[in-house]
């Protein structure tokens, strides 16, 4: 016999009162459980871009700058949703925000909120007419970027009339978005100085092929204070400069220029030194001290030279930090008429002297050409042949790759025009900029990563009879295809 | 003695919503048993049998089948018996074989063993020549054929039919009250029924049930006896109402009589008989006696209605 | 497992033994031929910088396929057998109530992913009529029907809880329709009208289901719209588990 009591009834009040508590406990912890993974996965998570598409996918620079956001960057975006930038603009932030949620995004829609609208132009202090801009604020800073900032036109075609409307050929949000992040992230806003008074390139000069407004440009973009500097006199070079722009000099700088020259570099300054085929500094003694050999030539590439361009293009480079990303993208740098820099013949490379790291070079087939000026005439001169060093940096103090205030460096470059207005856009020049500024500015945060490529645009045409096909194809003909199978297996079940 | 008992229940109880469907219900069934539950619509035959196959929980009680319990080895119980409910419900969209193939799958048949087991209902229920055909177009008799074989088709210990003939032709009831027999030689079975003769036929025992409780639990034989007393005569006979009357009055073998008029001059007598009587020869011989035409003469069946009325009176006989 | 194949089996085939499935596959292909004609024509000779996907998905007829079609697929997954009363000689069968909530889940899902497959030939077929156009990038294409998949697995499980609740089929589609509704709007609403940031908009982003597809059919995969669906999946899955253990205990 069964014992009962071991045995309880399959149901009774106290079983149905446990199922039902156990019910609402399991529903309860199912939900918690499902807002806790769900908070998990946002703090940890991958994002990945099954595509090429450069829109949606962040450049390592832009990663870069992002991931060395410590404060809130608030992103307000001023835009009219019936604009066509809206959505780029949008979609593109939406991809910083969600690589660093530091950036919170606002959108305000100046047409539907006006109320919220003026308060924005209040906070921003901006004219009655602005509209269509993307406003980055942080750390006190504010940094205000455009519509017609944003985009590139093929206004030619239009002007020809191949097409209708204006097209957008470019989309510089990326490049603009990331600087201005960079610019207003950073608190300090390092000074800069353009030496002046030698026939120097003009950085306030954005509209002649050889100005250096550009170059300026984007030194301001990322946050950097510009100012000339001359030496003549009693002028000396200030204690604030955190970088010195020289940018081949026509008329070599004199004695006491050269000395505070050398006293600023013995003092841990920063110099980016451009100096091209017809320039003269009279600084070849100074470098030469700091290890540095500048010839007087002209370097040309067989190889790589595009053909009557004069310029040459440039794809051997050291795994430097400022030259390593350019040759792991596998871009060319664009000079025009380099000269060779190169490291002084018997320079000691020990701890006490400086390093000198030959940054860019021609390929095999390069060849140096001396120009012999005697009297009116000149006559070339073949020099050298072989691999040719076009650029060099030099470091001194500090141990490698690690920065510290003390730490001199320099870079000196065999071309000047290779920077201007009209050669900034050409190959990767613009990130050789970028990352040699930043490098000498002691900003790794900004190093390590290429700017924004271009946008990926798409096109295709059908002929009117194909379309009409298309269409019965699609609405006809699939989905007639399945009624007909239905029927078909409809009838045959109904036997 | 779980052994031998195939169904236990004891003090069994669903109450929905304030309404008791059954309350305090304890029986069991043996092992080989043919058991009927008796009772009208409503009386708690479906809601016991779909606690028993582990579809419905009851508020109270004990149940278990083969000596597991429905609520905590549900799959157990489930894995041991076949369940055919109440209204038969079929998936219309299959054929006949695709279903009984689906069904057998279910509940964990495979592969040879699987096709042989739906061939072998397939034949043993006559089903072969709609096999093809779908469920939608059955009629009603093929339908509850494929509702019994489905029940069956995994060989279960205990065969549980709630309504089996119900919606039948007499043709197509014998049929079914054949097969549920023959059912019985291997299987517990467990059908119900609000027909006295359906359960008369093919149980070995009955259960009646009325209002959620077991009023009555006897073999169909000791039924008949408790209730073959109460049989009544039904007679129509051309007579005058009054001298009908004095006779029933007289007769000390009637305890209780009704007369109505009935088409002609035909008078239609409804005699309850005193101690388990059967009037038929004594009317027959008044009727002869008198010279009166006779029309109808019979004992009315053992309705249901009788059984109930037979056994809440008693029920109230005892709360007086 | 074997209970489980077989009941899979049966529910997918349930839509294609009579014309019901045929005629929601028809509808769902109709739709998309229409917005796909229609992109391919604002598009034609035009050129244009996002991949073919997101166009396609900023139609919107995506939404309404998927609105429209999970009540019809779900609806009758628990309804139709309550009605009909084949709950009954389901649930007494010895196959366990998890085996029975995937196996209709997994059904409805494979129907539901096949109503889509003849959209399979959209490519091809651009390819084939298309001139000058760049071949279509497989990334977005593939993230596009993963997030179809994802999407589809959570409205499914939605529908599959909202049939569970009810014997009326209607009831079940109304349920479903109005739920999967609403939780599209919340992630309309904050496109039309971008909240201020704070939680509040995190919230709102993380459960909008129109970034997310928007994310997907530019080819972008991101591990926390993965999670957000399968969570949702499970949890719901889970509930209509319960909702169908309770009927032994209630």
């Amino acid at each position: 016999m069964r014992n009962e009591t071991e045995q309880p009834a399959s149901f009774s009040a106290s079983r149905r009162w446990g199922q039902a508590l156990n019910f609402v406990l399991a529903v309860l912890a199912a939900a918690a459980l499902v807002l806790l993974a769900n908070h998990l996965a946002t703090r940890h998570y991958a994002r990945v871009a099954w595509t090429d598409n450069a829109n949606f996918k962040l450049s390592p620079l832009t990663r870069q700058v992002l991931q060395s956001l410590t404060n809130t960057v608030r992103v307000v975006v001023y835009y009219d949703r019936a604009e066509a930038l809206y959505t780029p603009v949008t979609a593109l932030l939406k991809e910083y925000s969600l690589a660093n949620p530091r950036v919170e995004i606002e959108v305000v829609n100046y047409v539907v909120e006006p109320a919220k609208a003026e308060l924005i132009k209040a906070r921003y202090r901006l004219t009655p007419q602005a509209r269509d801009l993307v406003i980055f604020d942080a750390n006190g800073k504010t940094k205000v970027i455009t519509q017609s900032d944003l985009s590139e036109y093929d206004l030619a075609a239009f002007v020809v009339g191949r097409d209708r409307d204006i097209r957008r050929t470019g989309f510089h949000g990326e490049r603009l978005f990331t600087s201005a992040l960079a610019t207003v992230a950073d608190p300090a806003t390092p000074q800069a100085y353009f030496l002046t008074g030698h026939g120097e390139h003009d950085h306030g000069n954005s509209s002649h092929d050889v100005g250096y407004g550009k170059f300026a440009a984007l030194l301001l973009d990322s946050g950097v204070r510009l100012a000339p500097l001359r030496l003549a006199g009693t002028n000396t070079i200030p204690a604030d400069s955190r970088l010195l722009i020289v940018a081949a000099p026509q008329i070599p700088l004199d004695s006491s220029e050269q000395e505070k020259l050398e006293k600023y570099l013995q003092g841990g300054g920063r110099m980016l030194l451009l100096l091209s085929y017809n320039s003269r500094s009279g600084l070849e003694p100074l470098l030469a001290r700091w290890g540095v050999e500048i010839g007087d030539n002209t370097v040309i590439d067989e190889r790589n030279s595009p053909p009557a361009s004069g310029s040459v293009l440039v794809n051997q480079f050291d795994p430097h930090p400022v030259v390593g990303p350019l040759a792991s993208a596998r871009l060319p740098l664009q000079l025009v008429l380099p000269r060779s820099i190169g490291r002084r013949a018997g320079h000691q490379q020990n701890a006490d002297a400086a390093k000198v790291t030959e940054l860019a070079a021609t390929s095999e087939a390069g060849l140096a050409v001396r120009r012999v000026r005697n009297g009116p005439q000149s006559s070339a001169l073949r020099e050298r042949q072989g691999v040719i060093p076009l650029m060099i940096a030099v470091e001194k103090g500090g141990i490698a790759g690690v920065a510290d205030a003390g730490a001199t460096r320099m870079i000196v470059a065999g071309d000047s025009y290779f920077l201007d207005n009209q050669m900034i856009e050409a190959a990767a020049n613009r990130e050789f900029a970028w990352q040699a500024a930043n490098w000498l500015l002691d900003r790794p945060q900004f190093l390590g990563g290429i700017g924004p490529r271009p946008v990926r645009e798409h096109t295709f045409t059908i002929t009117a009879a194909k379309m009409r096909r298309l269409f019965w194809i699609l609405v006809a003909v699939i989905p007639g295809a399945s009624l007909a199978l239905g029927l078909v297996v409809w009838i045959r079940r109904q036997r | 003695m779980s052994a031998e008992s195939m169904i236990e229940v004891e003090n069994l109880t669903k109450r929905y919503a304030g309404r008791t469907a059954i309350g305090g219900l304890s029986f069991t069934v043996g092992r080989g048993e043919i058991v009927g539950f008796l009772g009208p619509n409503g009386a708690g035959k479906s809601t016991t049998m779909r606690i028993l196959a582990g579809f419905l929980a009851a508020t109270s009680g004990t149940a278990r089948v083969a000596g597991f319990d429905v609520l905590t080895q549900s799959e157990e119980v489930r894995r041991r018996i076949g369940y055919m409910p109440e209204n038969n419900p079929l998936y219309d969209d299959m054929r006949v074989r695709e279903y009984l193939k689906f069904r057998a799958r279910l509940k964990g048949l495979s592969g040879a063993h699987c096709r042989n087991r739906v061939d072998t209902v397939i034949d043993q229920f006559g089903l072969a020549e709609v096999s093809h055909k779908l469920i939608a177009y059955l009629s009603k008799g093929f339908r509850q054929r494929v509702g019994i074989a489905d029940a069956l088709v995994h060989e279960p210990e205990l065969i549980i039919l709630d309504e089996p003939t119900i919606g039948l032709d007499p043709h197509q009831i014998r049929v079914v009250r054949q097969l549920i027999k023959d059912l019985g030689r291997r299987h517990t079975v467990l059908i119900s029924s609000h027909i006295l003769p359906e359960v008369e036929v093919t149980c070995s025992r009955v259960l009646i049930l009325h209002e959620g409780r077991i009023l009555a639990a006897d073999t169909p034989d000791d039924l008949q006896q408790r209730m073959s007393g109460r049989a009544q005569v039904i007679a129509e006979i051309a007579a005058p109402a009054a001298e009908l009357r004095h006779c029933w009055e007289t007769m000390a073998e009637v305890e209780e009589f009704d007369v109505s008029a009935a088409e002609g001059d035909f008078q239609r007598c409804a005699l309850t008989p005193r101690a388990g009587l059967d009037l038929r020869p004594r009317i027959y011989d008044l009727v002869k006696e008198r010279g009166w035409r006779l029309r109808e003469l019979t004992r009315s069946r053992h309705t249901l209605e009788d059984i109930f009325m037979h056994v809440t009176s008693r029920e109230r006989e005892e709360e007086n | 497992m074997r209970a489980f194949l077989t009941l899979t089996r049966r529910e997918l085939t349930m839509h294609f033994v009579s014309l019901t499935g045929y005629v929601v596959i028809a509808g769902v292909q109709l739709l998309l031929g229409q917005s796909f004609w229609t992109l391919l024509d604002a598009l034609n000779n035009k050129p244009f910088d996002m991949p073919v996907t997101e166009k396609f998905f900023d139609t919107g007829f995506f939404w309404l396929v998927l609105l429209l079609v999970t009540p019809a697929i779900t609806m009758r997954t628990y309804a139709q057998e309550r009605a009909t009363g084949t709950f009954e000689t389901l649930m007494t069968t010895p196959i366990g109530e998890t085996q029975v909530v995937l196996a209709k889940f997994c059904g409805a899902l494979a129907f539901f992913m096949i109503a889509w497959l003849p959209a399979a030939a959209y490519p091809f077929l651009l390819r084939h009529y298309a001139e000058g156009m760049a071949p279509v990038d497989a990334g977005p294409v593939a993230a596009t029907l993963l997030g179809i998949a994802l999407l589809g697995s959570f409205y499914m499980a939605l529908g599959c809880f909202a049939s569970s609740l009810t014997r009326s089929q209607i009831v079940a589609a109304m349920t479903t329709f109005a739920i999967g509704l609403g939780l599209f709007l919340l992630g309309y609403l904050s496109q039309i009208r971008p909240p201020e940031p704070g939680w509040q908009a995190q919230l709102l982003v993380h459960i909008s289901m129109l970034e997310h597809m928007r994310d997907f059919s530019r080819g972008i995969v991101d591990t926390r719209h993965i999670f957000f669906y399968l969570s949702l999946t499970a949890f719901f899955l889970f509930l209509t588990h319960r909702v169908l253990e309770s009927r032994r205990w209630k």
